[in-house]
């Protein structure tokens, strides 16, 4: 508890100490930063099968502090689990300084030596991030050095270690990427290639990155550096848009792929049309082995060089967003179509207003495999389809202003998803669902607006039907309260039928948020990499403050 | 100017020169073969499991394979906890496979949020924080590496177990000796466990056809330990070199197990670092 | 090993408190929605103000927050000559989508792309919506964290509270 009392008071000590700094006049350097807290205490509730937390409160907090002086920079990051809130893997445990770094610039060279976060091309091969609240961070630690030698050209070349718990990944990561922009190359010779004025923008770029990990296998003989090249194009106009990247990986025989020494290709290729008031977008994808990581035996989400997203739209409705999808990385072919259309206001179709309607559609099938029996485990056709569906989404959405204070949003989806192959569980096979949104936002006056939601997921697989109901009252520009409820009265066991509700509300001034709720949420799980974790159900309150300065 | 730009090209040449990715393929053989060498150390190898644990039955032949490969030198104990292992009333998975030790050392280790299968080698730390104990758990694949790396430890006590078991009244003797390689910690603690292998029962396997398979060997299976989770003091004072400890354990087999499948295994381990120094095993019947 | 740490953090805080609040905005490279890339010591606007605005595609109170300021842009521009740079956060997944899901709402920003949240990072931003209004001088006066409706007229209040008076 003093442990918990101290970090909070350590963190509230910076704006303070930001604020007492104005009146020197000492060199041009300048210190800013963030913190954020979130505490959770935990009560015990049999319906939804929230269990006892022996700690009753745990909280999760950070803090990060930069210097800038000219061209040096600096700063470091401090993250504390005391313990880890629940859902967090238990190896973030205790307080430590998790990150720190220098850099220095220098007109074409940066040199950073320390820790870092860095993403070649589009990520297929290597991404180096943060998604601190999903507990996600493999950032780096070693050096990064970034040279642009002539215009147009940029090269990145980065070594080190990635970030695992408070530790660090045994593998050693090594890598090198370079893009052209032919345009500013070019525009030294020929002046209509000028990327002031040019109507058309050429991107050409290439990445090689490898992983060294010594093997102490006393079975298999497995290779130690292991490399893996990547291409990408973009062509760029003022309407349209055409990215393409394409990835192949050496036998990278690991825990997520059952150790094959199969090599690995990924594939991605998006183009888009767009003027204003409409736009038209495809993409599609395939995947074949590609989970790249710089610990051969690291499961979820550690660890991990290579980023694959999914090929889905991404919602942020509750219940739309109930059965989210994610890459198989061993083998996926998939593809996403969204065309959208801006309806003037006065005309037919968009009323006094105007109406914006969002049609989009995504599919993801397995690879059509056939196993091989030896050690490169299976093959797979390029271009053809696996049988096996394993995400599909088909979604309406219209925007809709009935009058200058009321705002209405209307969702309908469809979505397909093969529950046991994503959440890598067994005997619930694939969910059918229909999903219902709408919204409305009614402006009080210029302060106050209040804003509802009512969903409703209609399916017969899994737990059932479920209704969401929220509501939202705001006060520009400091306070804000909210409920929200998530109804399983479809649910096949009568005792499951559970009401998570839950309510908060949040006072915010300029960059500094508190937010406090209490509440009931619903359990989930994680299945990444031949490991399963659940995330338990939990009833309580809840303390979340952020700042920036 | 141009100096400066000179200067930045060399230092990122010589940069690239140093990040430059190499290439192992292997193109056979994928498997080599493994030197036992005979004495000395044993390695403790855990594999925490669950029947509804789809993916657990890899780790469990991992287990064994490394088993048989090191022929006596590694001795595994399967343990069976977190919700994966949790029963239903009648029917699959009805075995109740969960025990209060168990329990204790999910809780301590948070192997069931970390997820399932996990396993550890000795207890180490594998050169994370020790204070962090949920950096002992590894992954399956990770289980040979951490062996081999162990068994080039030297071993700080010798352990031998003689015992003396009556299969009509199901009662066992054990007398067990620890004698001190390494000068003592008072730290150290005698831990017994008692063991069955080969529970046939219900256990999902993913990728397996059919999955839930009825008639699974479940083998290591842990029931019980003769003296709680952590086991009891060796000593209170500093044992030098040479010296021998004694301790005798008398206990009633239950006829819930199967007798002629089961086995001690005692191992001593430091109570504050939690790591394993030295495992020894024997069958109730020869 | 701890306690070396956290004095060491200490001595850091000590060693640097003798410098300038001048908040201005880091050197950051970015992309254009054009493939361009960008630096942030570009951000210039004549002596007049930049607002900097950090959004994605999927966060509802950043597209509230960037449809409210659409119908208010060329007022705010005629009156206070400010330039808005809405940066995306979108990654990989959504980075394609930006340019049409910007070109179907008619929004006439400035769109810069963070794929792997450099420049977020950099100004220290952890939720977003997060906005930046910076003066004529480059100093960053104003941020806001997260949005509600009627937001963007407290961001007007500042907005005309820093331009230069001499400047029409």
């Amino acid at each position: 508890m003093k442990k918990v009392l101290a970090v909070i008071l350590f963190c509230l000590s910076f704006p303070f100490l930001a604020k007492a700094q104005e009146s020197n006049k000492f060199g041009a350097g300048e210190i800013h930063g963030n913190f954020q807290m979130m505490a959770q205490n935990y009560l015990v509730d049999s319906t939804i099968g929230a269990k006892e937390v022996s700690e009753k409160i745990r909280m999760n907090s950070f803090a990060n502090l930069n210097y800038i002086n000219g061209n040096f920079k600096a700063g470091m990051r401090y993250e504390s689990y005391e313990k880890a809130l629940l859902g967090f893997d238990p190896r973030y445990n205790g307080s430590d300084l998790t990150y720190r770094y220098a850099t220095y610039t220098n007109d074409d060279l940066e040199f950073t030596i320390g820790n870092y976060y860095e993403q070649f091309g589009s990520g297929l091969i290597f991404r180096s991030y943060e998604e601190r609240g999903l507990g996600i961070d493999n950032a780096m630690d070693g050096i990064r050095v970034k040279y642009k030698p002539t215009a147009g050209v940029y090269l990145k070349s980065v070594i080190g270690k990635q970030r695992f718990y408070f530790a660090k990944g045994e593998g050693i990561v090594r890598g090198l990427d370079a893009e052209f922009n032919l345009n500013e190359i070019l525009s030294t010779f020929l002046p209509e290639f000028n990327p002031e004025k040019a109507r058309y923008t050429y991107i050409l770029g290439g990445s090689m990155v490898g992983k060294y990990q010594a093997d102490n296998d006393p079975i298999r003989i497995l290779p130690e550096n292991v490399a893996a090249f990547a291409g990408r194009f973009n062509f760029i106009s003022d309407k349209f848009n055409f990215y393409t990247e394409y990835a192949y990986k050496i036998n990278d025989p690991s825990l997520t792929n059952g150790f094959i020494y199969k090599k690995g290709e990924a594939l991605f290729v998006s183009a888009n049309y767009s003027v204003k008031g409409f736009s038209l977008s495809a993409s599609a994808k395939r995947v074949d082995n590609m989970d790249f990581r710089s610990d051969r035996n690291a499961d979820v989400n550690n660890l991990t060089m290579s980023f694959l997203p999914a090929i889905s739209k991404q919602h942020t409705y509750a219940l739309p967003s109930f059965y989210p999808y994610a890459t198989q990385p061993l083998g996926e072919i998939g593809e996403q179509f969204e065309v959208s259309y801006n309806f003037k206001k006065g005309t037919k179709l968009g009323g006094k207003y105007g109406t914006l309607v969002t049609i989009n559609f995504s599919n993801a099938n397995n690879l059509d495999t056939t196993q091989t029996g030896n050690e490169q485990g299976y093959s797979a056709a390029f271009f053809s389809k696996g049988k096996m569906l394993l995400y599909r989404d088909l979604n309406f959405e219209v925007v809709k202003k009935i009058s200058p204070k009321l705002k209405t949003t209307y969702t309908y989806m469809y979505q397909v998803f093969n529950k046991d192959k994503v959440q890598n569980v067994s005997g619930f096979g694939t969910v059918f669902a229909h999903i219902a949104v709408f919204e409305m936002q009614y402006k009080i006056n210029s302060k106050k607006t209040f804003r509802a939601e009512l969903q409703s997921m209609r399916t017969k697989q899994d737990f059932g039907d479920w209704a969401v109901g929220l509501a939202e009252y705001t006060v520009s520009p400091h306070w804000f309260f909210a409920v929200i409820d998530q109804f399983n009265y479809g649910n096949a066991i009568a005792e499951k039928r559970a009401h998570y509700y839950s309510g908060s509300f949040g006072y915010t001034k300029n960059a500094t948020r508190f937010i406090v709720g209490y509440g009931k949420q619903r359990e989930g799980f994680l299945c990444v990499g031949g490991v399963c974790r659940l995330i338990p159900a939990s009833y309580g309150l809840s303390l979340a403050i952020s700042s920036t300065f | 100017m141009k100096k400066m730009k000179n200067s930045s090209l060399f230092l990122f040449g010589i940069f690239v020169a140093f990040t430059f990715a190499a290439c192992d393929e292997i193109t056979g053989p994928y498997t080599e073969e493994v030197n036992v060498t005979e004495g000395g150390r044993k390695i403790l190898l855990e594999d925490f499991t669950g029947h509804e644990c789809g993916n657990c039955p890899y780790a469990g032949i991992e287990a064994t394979k490394l088993d048989s490969i090191y022929k006596g030198r590694v001795i595994v104990v399967a343990t069976h906890c977190s919700f994966f292992a949790d029963t239903n009333k009648t029917g699959k998975f009805s075995y109740n496979f969960k025990t209060p030790v168990g329990d204790e050392l999910d809780q301590f280790f948070n192997i069931e949020t970390a997820g399932l299968p996990k396993g550890m080698v000795n207890r180490q730390a594998n050169d994370g924080d020790y204070t962090i104990f949920s950096n002992r758990l590894l992954n399956y694949t990770a289980w040979g590496s951490s062996i081999a790396m162990e068994l080039n430890k030297k071993a700080a006590v010798n352990l031998s177990i003689s015992k003396n078991y009556d299969t009509l009244n199901r009662n066992l003797n054990l007398d067990i000796e620890v004698e001190y390689l390494e000068k003592g910690n008072i730290n150290q603690q005698l831990v017994v466990y008692l063991v069955e292998d080969s529970i046939i029962n219900w256990q999902k396997w993913y990728g397996h056809i059919p999955e839930n398979v009825p008639d699974f060997a479940h083998r290591h299976v842990f029931r019980k330990s003769l003296n709680g989770a952590w086991g009891d003091r060796l000593s209170g004072s500093v044992k030098s070199v040479g010296q021998i400890i004694s301790k005798s354990f008398i206990t009633s087999i239950s006829t819930k197990y199967k007798h002629k499948k089961c086995y001690v295994v005692a191992f001593v381990q430091n109570n504050i670092t939690k790591e394993v120094l030295q495992v020894e095993e024997i069958k109730l019947m020869e | 090993m701890k306690a070396k740490k956290i004095t060491l953090l200490f001595l850091f805080i000590c060693a640097v408190l003798s410098v300038n609040a001048q908040n201005k905005i880091p050197a950051v490279n970015v992309k254009t929605i054009d493939g361009a890339t960008f630096n942030t010591t570009n951000m210039v606007n004549d002596g007049k103000p930049i607002i900097i605005d950090f959004w994605a595609t999927w966060c509802k109170p950043c597209v509230q927050e960037l449809t409210a300021i659409a119908d208010l842009y060329e007022d705010w521009q005629k009156v206070t000559g400010v330039k808005i740079y809405a940066v995306s956060i979108d990654d990989a997944r959504n980075s394609a989508r930006v340019k049409p899901f910007v070109n179907t709402r008619g929004w006439e920003y400035e769109i810069l792309l963070d794929p792997n949240a450099d420049l977020k990072r950099a100004l220290n931003v952890g939720d977003i919506p997060h906005t930046f209004l910076i003066n004529g001088k480059g100093e960053i006066v104003y941020q806001h964290a997260g949005y509600a409706p009627g937001d963007e007229n407290e961001l007007y209040e500042k907005l005309l509270g820093c331009i230069n008076p001499e400047v029409k």
